[in-house]
C-alpha cells in the first residue's frame, strides 16, 4: 500500500518547483502573446530549439551561459520566424504555429544527426549541467529546505513572473500591449504601432522558451527528441486557465507541474505504474482545466455563443 | 485589364476570376519551390557529394518499382487524413488531433483483426469501422467539447490526441503485444486480412485506390449535397449559416467526427496493407502532414490527390537519398515544414496577383483559401 504521506512530502514539492519552472516561463510567454492577441501554437517547438541549441551552444563552448543564450538567441529568432510568417506573409496563426512546432522538431532531429550521427539526442559527455544553488539560511531549516537546491533558471522563473505583472499591468508597454489585443483597429487609430507590439510580445515569448528549453536540456545534460512532451500546450492552457494575469498563470503552470510531480513519485514509490499513463496525466489535468474553464466563462456570459 | 472593357461587369468577371486562379496556382509554385529549395541547400552545404544526393534524391523515386510503388503508397493513407482535415477545415473546424485520432483509429482496427472470430476479408471491413469509430469518437468529443462548453477545439483536440497515443502505446504493450517479436509489435495478421501487394516487391496496394474513390466521394458529399452545402456555409459564414436555420453546432461535431473517421481509415488501411501488424510508431506524421496535404489542396477533395502525391514524391526521395548518399530521410521533414509555413501565407498570393500579374495595388480579395482565423480561436478559447 502507499500512504499518502508517501506522496505528498516536501520531496514532493521540491519537485514540483522544479518541474514547474518550464511550464511557467511558457505559460508568461503564452500570456504576453495572448495579450496582444496572438495565439501562440509555436511554444511547443520553440521550446525544442532552445532546448537543442542550449546543449549544442554548452557543448560546444563548454560554458554554461554561452548554452543559455544560444537558446535564447535561437528560440527568439525562431519566434521572429512565427512572427514574420503570421504578421508579414499573413499565413494563417494556427498553421503557422504547428509550422514551427514541425520545423523546429525537423531541424533539430537532423541537426542533432549531423553533429552526433544519432537521430534522436544530442550530448557532450564533458559538458557541464546547470548547477544547483544552495541558499545559505533557507537550507537548513527543514520545512523550508525545499525552496533551496534549484537552478538559477528555477528562481528566474519567479523573478520573471514579478516582471511580467509588473510590465503587462503598470507599464505604458503594457497598456498599449493590451490594447492592441482588445482591439488592433482601435489600438492602430489611437497611434499604436501594433505590429512592433506584436513583434516584441512575440519576441518575448521565443526568449522565454529558450529559458524554459535551457532548464530542460541542461539540467539533464542533453538533448533528447520529444524532450518537450507537450508542455509548449500545456503552458498555453496555464494562460488562458490563469484568467489574464501574470500570477494567475504561474499558479496555473505550478498546478500542472503538480501533476507531473505527483506522477513521477507514483512512478518511483508504485513501480508498476505505466509510464504512458504518466505521459497522459499532465494532458489530462490540462485538458479537463480547459474545459471548466471555458464552461465557467461562457455561464457568466463573456463569451458569445459559438 | 479591367480599365477598357466596354461590355460591363458582367463579362469582366470571367477575367478576373481567371488571374485569381493563376495568381493562386502560382503562389503555390512559389512556395512549394522555396520549400525544395531550400532542401537543396541543406543538401548542399552538408553533402560531401551534393550532385549524387541530389540526382538520388529527386530521380530515386522514378528508378525502379520498388521505390515508384513506395512512392504511391506513401500518398495512399495521406489521401485519407488529409480528406479529413479538408471536411474539417471546410467546417471551420481545426482538427490538431489528426495524429492521436491515427493512432487509436489502429489500435481499434488491430483489435478486431486480431481478436476476429472468422478469417474472412469481411472482418476488414468491420475493422475499418472499428477504426473510423474510435478515430471519429475522440475527433468528435473535441467538437463536442467547443459546442458544449466553449472549450477551443484548436487546443483539446491536441490534447484529446496526446491523450489516445499514449492509450494506444499502453494497450500495445500491455496486452496486444507479441513477446517474440522483439519490439512493441503484435502477431501478424491473418493473411486474409492483409491487402494484395500491387506492384512487388514495393507496398503498393488497393489502398491508394481506395483512397482516389474517397476523395471523388468526399467531393460530391461537400458539393454535390444539401449536407455539404450546409458544412461548407458553417464553415465559410457561421453566422448566416444559422440564422438561416442550419444546425451550425451539430455540422461542427459532425464534420469533427468525420475528419477523424478518416484518419482511422488512414490507420487501418496503412497497417493491412503495409505492416501486416499494429507496431508502435507506426504513422510517418500521418496526421499532421495530413493539414500540410489539404492545405496544399487549397481545401479542395480532388485537390489532395496531387498533394498527397507531392508528399510521396518528396518522402521516398528523401529515403532514396538517405540509402544512397550521406543525406538524412528527415530532410522530407524540414521541406514539408517549410511548406507548411508558406502554404497560407496570403501576402505571396498578394504579391503576385497584384505586383506582377496586374502590376498595380489593389485592396488584397484575400485568396479562396478560408481558414478559420486566430480571432476566433481566442474568442472560443478564452
Amino acid at each position: 500500500m502507499i500512504g499518502i504521506g508517501d506522496i505528498f512530502n516536501l520531496q514532493l514539492a521540491y519537485d514540483v518547483l522544479r518541474v514547474s519552472t518550464p511550464l511557467v516561463l511558457l505559460a508568461l510567454g503564452a500570456l504576453i502573446t495572448d495579450k496582444a492577441g496572438v495565439l501562440n501554437i509555436a511554444l511547443e517547438g520553440l521550446l525544442v530549439f532552445g532546448a537543442f541549441a542550449a546543449v549544442l551552444g554548452t557543448g560546444l563552448s563548454g560554458n554554461l551561459v554561452v548554452g543559455v543564450l544560444s537558446a535564447v538567441v535561437a528560440s527568439g529568432l525562431l519566434s521572429l520566424m512565427f512572427a514574420a510568417s503570421a504578421l508579414y506573409l499573413r499565413g494563417n496563426l494556427f498553421i503557422v504555429g504547428l509550422a514551427t512546432n514541425a520545423f523546429a522538431a525537423a531541424v533539430t532531429t537532423y541537426a542533432a544527426w549531423l553533429i552526433s550521427g544519432r537521430e534522436g539526442s544530442l550530448r557532450f559527455p564533458a559538458a557541464p549541467t546547470l548547477p544547483r544553488i544552495h541558499v545559505p539560511v533557507v537550507e537548513d531549516v527543514a520545512a523550508l529546505a525545499w525552496l533551496s537546491g534549484h537552478t538559477v533558471i528555477d528562481y528566474l522563473a519567479w523573478v520573471t513572473t514579478a516582471v511580467v505583472a509588473y510590465l503587462l499591468f503598470r507599464t505604458r508597454f503594457g497598456l498599449r500591449l493590451r490594447a492592441v489585443g482588445e482591439d488592433a483597429s482601435a489600438a492602430r487609430a489611437a497611434g499604436i504601432n501594433v505590429l512592433r507590439i506584436q513583434y516584441t510580445a512575440v519576441l518575448f515569448s521565443g526568449i522565454l522558451a529558450g529559458l524554459a528549453g535551457s532548464q530542460l536540456s541542461l539540467t539533464l545534460g542533453a538533448f533528447v527528441q520529444n524532450m518537450s512532451g507537450g508542455r509548449g500546450w500545456i503552458g498555453l492552457v496555464a494562460s488562458i486557465v490563469g484568467a489574464g494575469s501574470a500570477w494567475g498563470s504561474a499558479a496555473a503552470a505550478v498546478l500542472f507541474g503538480l501533476a507531473e510531480g505527483v506522477a513521477n513519485s507514483l512512478q518511483i514509490t508504485a513501480q508498476r505504474l505505466p509510464t504512458q499513463l504518466l505521459f497522459a496525466l499532465p494532458y489530462l489535468l490540462t485538458l479537463i482545466a480547459l474545459v471548466f474553464y471555458s464552461a465557467s466563462r461562457r455561464r457568466r456570459g463573456s463569451v458569445a455563443d459559438t | 485589364m479591367s480599365t477598357g472593357s466596354p461590355s460591363g461587369p458582367q463579362s469582366r468577371r470571367a477575367p478576373v476570376r481567371a488571374l485569381n486562379r493563376l495568381a493562386e496556382g502560382l503562389s503555390l509554385l512559389v512556395t512549394i519551390l522555396v520549400a525544395v529549395g531550400a532542401g537543396v541547400l541543406v543538401i548542399f552545404l552538408t553533402s560531401e557529394d551534393p550532385g549524387a544526393s541530389l540526382r538520388s534524391f529527386f530521380l530515386g523515386p522514378f528508378s525502379n518499382r520498388f521505390f515508384f510503388g513506395n512512392m504511391l503508397q506513401a500518398a495512399a493513407p495521406l489521401l485519407f487524413t488529409g480528406l479529413g482535415l479538408v471536411i474539417a477545415f471546410r467546417a471551420g473546424a481545426v482538427n490538431l488531433g489528426a495524429e492521436g485520432q491515427v493512432y487509436i483509429g489502429g489500435l481499434a482496427g488491430s483489435a478486431v483483426l486480431l481478436y476476429a472470430p472468422i478469417e474472412s476479408p469481411v472482418m476488414l471491413v468491420v475493422a475499418a469501422v472499428a477504426a473510423a469509430v474510435a478515430g471519429g469518437a475522440i475527433a468528435g468529443l473535441a467538437g463536442w467539447l467547443r459546442t458544449r462548453f466553449g472549450a477551443t477545439e484548436v487546443i483539446s483536440s491536441f490534447l484529446i490526441g496526446a491523450i489516445a497515443i499514449q492509450l494506444f502505446d499502453y494497450v500495445l504493450r500491455t496486452y496486444l503485444v507479441d513477446p517474440g517479436a522483439g519490439f512493441p509489435a503484435t502477431r501478424s495478421f491473418a493473411p486474409e486480412f492483409t491487402l494484395t501487394r500491387l506492384m512487388s516487391p514495393s507496398s503498393f496496394n488497393a489502398s491508394f485506390f481506395i483512397g482516389l474513390g474517397a476523395a471523388v466521394l468526399v467531393y460530391l458529399l461537400l458539393f454535390r449535397t444539401a449536407f455539404g452545402y450546409e458544412l461548407r456555409m458553417t464553415g465559410a459564414n457561421r453566422r448566416f449559416a444559422r440564422f438561416a436555420g442550419m444546425p451550425v453546432k451539430r455540422l461542427f461535431v459532425v464534420a469533427m467526427a468525420l475528419s477523424g473517421a478518416f484518419a482511422g481509415l488512414a490507420a487501418i488501411l496503412e497497417l493491412s496493407g503495409v505492416h501486416g501488424r499494429l507496431l508502435t510508431g507506426f504513422s510517418p506524421d500521418l496526421g499532421w502532414n495530413g493539414i500540410t496535404v489539404a492545405l496544399i489542396a487549397r481545401l479542395h477533395p480532388l485537390g489532395v490527390i496531387p498533394a498527397a502525391l507531392l508528399y510521396g514524391y518528396l518522402h521516398t526521395g528523401a529515403n532514396t537519398a538517405g540509402l544512397f548518399s550521406d543525406v538524412s530521410p528527415r530532410i522530407a521533414s524540414i521541406i514539408m515544414s517549410l511548406i507548411f509555413y508558406l502554404i497560407t501565407a496570403q501576402a505571396i498570393y498578394a504579391w503576385i496577383r497584384h505586383g506582377i500579374l496586374e502590376r498595380r495595388r489593389l485592396t488584397p480579395p484575400g485568396t479562396t483559401l478560408d481558414l478559420p482565423t486566430a480571432d476566433r480561436g481566442a474568442e472560443a478559447g478564452g
